[in-house]
């Protein structure tokens, strides 16, 4: 569970950076918070953004679209997401 | 508009996919022919999507001669199309042109932004084509009797927002002729972005329809010649169709996604209906925005469901935008022609690719081939990133005349500097809803915000504002960032979110969200006279009443690369970025208010050099002249003129960039707040000459 919580770490991080969400520390978003809506009122703008960054930095494809949303509901979820689809170390 | 305006549309001119001059593209548009084809001028072998609207093989052969010669694309399709209406018209004496346009050289410039852009700076004919402003410059060498250019930018809606600024210039009396269209190359930037926000629809784009994936790109340019009723009725040129209403706003919602329900497009057909002086039923043909992705085409739809009631379900409607493609800023003049020919015709042209509506029966559907039918009244609506957009009303027979109400007086009531602000103007702002913004937003977001608290306008009318800024080159170095990354690593690594920053009127449409304003959010673009620009754009707006207040200003990016382009340009060098925004009001809205407005603002225009003496009314005893120009100069603009014999209160030279009005437009506020009972500032550059004159508010 280690390399969940750094995974999760990291994306904080990652979406602050890539989304400008300047005002927030990773440690004030919460791992099952809703990411898009209400929670960090995210939007498909940053839906697209956010897909590509993570396929930059952890070389997993994001869907688009509708099938994304499961992987989109939280840092948790997302979390989940890459990590059943990144290669085994 | 107002109630009673009529202008004559005598001439159209356009360059599109469906090849060269207007009325063989519209034969081609009834005709439902489509040549979606790979543009040439750049790779899509990578992108998803990899067709567009381009220039047709014909049109290409025409603008050769021009390229060779150093014009940009945008420039020499702009001149191919402007000389079909000028021809159409019967060559008139143009005394006015607006030009509408959101990518200017950028197709040019790419090359040189994404490798080494310092390079930028000293390769003239792509320096000198690359801001927006280009087009009206290079048109303007065709129009000896040319007393004022102007460049609007609102995204997709620039060049139907430069007709209605064509209707004040003529229903105020600054114009008697005026040129107006727009134009917009394809190029890398457009192409990636749209491709990266997932917007095109990788075949052809299906307004309407259920299955909608996304629009088709296209590039073209289309422009008009426009007159008043009197010269119409005394020239030889006939009239096509005649412009009688129109009205234009925004959303204040988000950067690309339109609000849902359609009210802004509910609101602007209404509000043109009324500047028309028709009910729902009057109208025959609706020439929608319809771009075919799935967030417009469904609010379109909403929005004239709820403005023309019963009445949608008969109203023909259709989209010419499989066929021409999106054309961006030129496609608010493009589908001006497209209804003034419809009109003048009787045949309104289809939607291609609509096969299964998603809203069956919202409206009656033109499908396939162009449909007879008596049309007597029709509607043209864009609609642009950043929710600003514009409906226009045309008709095929002149209406009735009736009594035009004097135009009202322009004030200024207050202003705010970006000078002692603090070093990070984004500290100023709410994190969460100033995501992204580059500095100019973000001062312009400030300063409204402190500018509006001072004012405390009322909340509807606060809501109501306009907002125009110049921004002559959007942000050069945030451009160039963007280009290099897709020069690096290919169209589909481009961050999407990016993209609808790098419009010139990102800004101001960051700002106006921000600040909740639904009047139109526009940026000019007048290289060192963006000030002058914008104060001439908003006083207009306020003359005529259609709105109570706007506020107007200048910020341009204060980033390292767009203050060298201006630099290049020979603007004036200076440390810091200065922005200003002042507060326009009527008459009636400062009375109401009881705030005691700063000045009367009589004068406020951008005219050619040379111009300016028969601009200006007598000075009155005690008047005083400003300028931050060279004397030599100054006397040869006031030739003719009893201000020549003032002696002028020099300052030192303006500022960078388009702000280089602002120092003796504060210093006449000033003199006026002093006890002056008239001011008049001069800006003279290259661009052309600003005035403004200022009175004691009485």
């Amino acid at each position: 569970m280690a390399g969940q919580a750094a995974l999760r770490q990291a994306l904080k991080e990652l979406i602050i950076q890539e989304l400008d969400l300047r005002a927030h520390t990773p440690e004030a978003i919460e791992d099952d918070a809703p990411l898009f809506g209400a929670g960090l009122g995210l939007d498909s703008l940053d839906a697209l953004q956010l897909a590509m960054a993570i396929e930059d930095r952890f070389g997993v494809e994001v869907p688009e679209g509708e099938e994304a949303k499961p992987a989109f509901a939280s840092i948790a979820a997302l979390a989940r997401f890459i990590e059943a689809r990144l290669p085994p170390p | 508009m107002s109630r009673h305006d009529a202008f004559a549309v005598t001439g159209v001119g356009a360059v599109t996919a469906l090849g060269a001059g207007a009325e063989p593209m519209y034969a081609r548009l009834l005709a439902g022919e489509q040549r979606l084809t790979t543009p040439r001028s750049f790779d899509v072998a990578e992108q998803r999507c990899r067709v567009a609207a381009v220039l047709s093989p014909e049109v290409e052969r025409r603008l050769e001669p021009l390229l060779e010669a150093g014009w940009s694309r945008s420039d020499a399709m702009a001149k191919l199309a402007a000389e079909e209406a000028l021809a159409d018209a019967g060559h008139p004496r143009v005394d006015g042109l607006i030009v509408g346009a959101t990518t200017g050289g950028m197709l040019e410039a790419e090359p040189l932004l994404a490798t080494a852009p310092e390079a930028l700076l000293t390769r003239e004919s792509v320096l000198a084509s690359y801001p927006t402003s280009s087009t009206a410059r290079r048109l303007s060498e065709l129009l000896p009797d040319l007393e004022r250019q102007l460049t609007l930018c609102s995204a997709c809606s620039s060049s139907a927002l430069a007709i209605l600024q064509a209707a004040r210039w003529l229903r105020q009396g600054l114009a008697r002729c005026v040129l107006v269209g727009g134009t917009d190359a394809l190029c890398r930037l457009t192409f990636a972005g749209f491709d990266a926000l997932g917007a095109l629809d990788t075949h052809a784009s299906r307004p309407f329809d259920a299955a909608r994936a996304g629009l088709s790109l296209g590039e073209g340019a289309a422009f008009l010649v426009l007159v008043p009723r009197a010269a119409a009725r005394a020239g030889a040129a006939r009239v096509r169709a005649w412009l009688v209403g129109g009205a234009e706003g925004g959303e204040a919602h988000h950067i690309t996604q339109p609000e849902p329900s359609g009210r802004l497009q509910a609101r602007l057909v209404t509000e043109a209906l009324g500047s028309a002086g028709w009910a729902p039923e009057d109208v025959d043909y609706v020439n929608a925005h319809g771009t075919g992705t799935p967030h417009n085409d469904g609010a379109e739809l909403r929005g004239l469901g709820e403005a023309l009631g019963a009445h949608a379900a008969r109203v023909l409607v259709s989209s010419s935008k499989p066929q021409l493609g999106h054309t961006l800023g030129a496609a608010g003049a493009l589908e001006a022609v497209v209804t003034v020919l419809a009109l003048e015709q009787g045949v309104a042209p289809p939607t291609l690719g609509l096969t299964r509506p998603e809203l069956p029966g919202a409206v009656d559907y033109v499908v396939g081939h162009g449909r007879r039918a008596p049309l007597r009244a029709a509607l043209s609506s864009s609609f642009g990133f950043g929710g600003t957009g514009a409906v226009l009303a045309f008709a095929a027979a002149e209406p009735e005349p009736s009594p035009a109400p004097p135009l009202d007086e322009v004030y200024v009531s207050a202003f705010v500097t970006t000078e002692g602000g603090p070093a990070d103007p984004l500290a100023l702002l709410e994190p969460a809803r100033s995501r992204r913004f580059d500095r100019a937003s973000a001062w312009l977001g400030a300063l409204g915000e402190r500018l509006l608290e001072r004012a405390a306008l009322p909340a509807a009318e606060r809501r109501a504002l306009g907002l125009v800024v110049a921004q002559a080159h959007g942000n050069v170095g945030r451009t160039a960032a963007l280009l290099r990354r897709l020069h690096e690593q290919g169209p589909r690594r481009l961050p999407p979110a990016e993209f609808p920053h790098l419009l010139p009127s990102a800004a101001v449409s960051n700002a106006a969200i921000y600040l909740g304003l639904e009047g139109a959010a526009v940026s000019t673009s007048a290289g060192a006279l963006g000030l002058e620009a914008s104060l001439s754009v908003g006083r207009c707006l306020l003359l005529t009443g259609e709105r109570a207040a706007a506020l107007v200003g200048v910020c341009e990016p204060a980033d390292e690369l767009t203050a060298r382009v201006f630099e290049a340009e020979g603007a004036a060098r200076c440390g810091a970025e200065l922005g200003l925004l002042l507060l326009l009001e009527r008459r009636a809205s400062v009375a109401r208010r009881g705030a005691p407005a700063l000045a009367r603002l009589v004068v406020s225009e951008l005219v050619e050099r040379g111009r300016s003496a028969a601009r200006l009314p007598e000075p009155r005893p005690g008047a005083r002249l400003v300028t931050t120009s060279a004397r030599a100069a100054l006397e040869r603009e006031l030739e003719g003129s009893a201000w020549r014999g003032l002696l002028p209160l020099e300052l030192a030279p303006g500022r960078p960039s388009g702000a280089s009005g602002v120092p003796a437009l504060l210093q006449g506020l000033a003199l006026v707040a002093a006890g002056a009972p008239q001011v008049l500032c001069v800006n003279v550059q290259r661009e052309g000459c600003g005035l403004y004159l200022l009175e004691a508010p009485g």
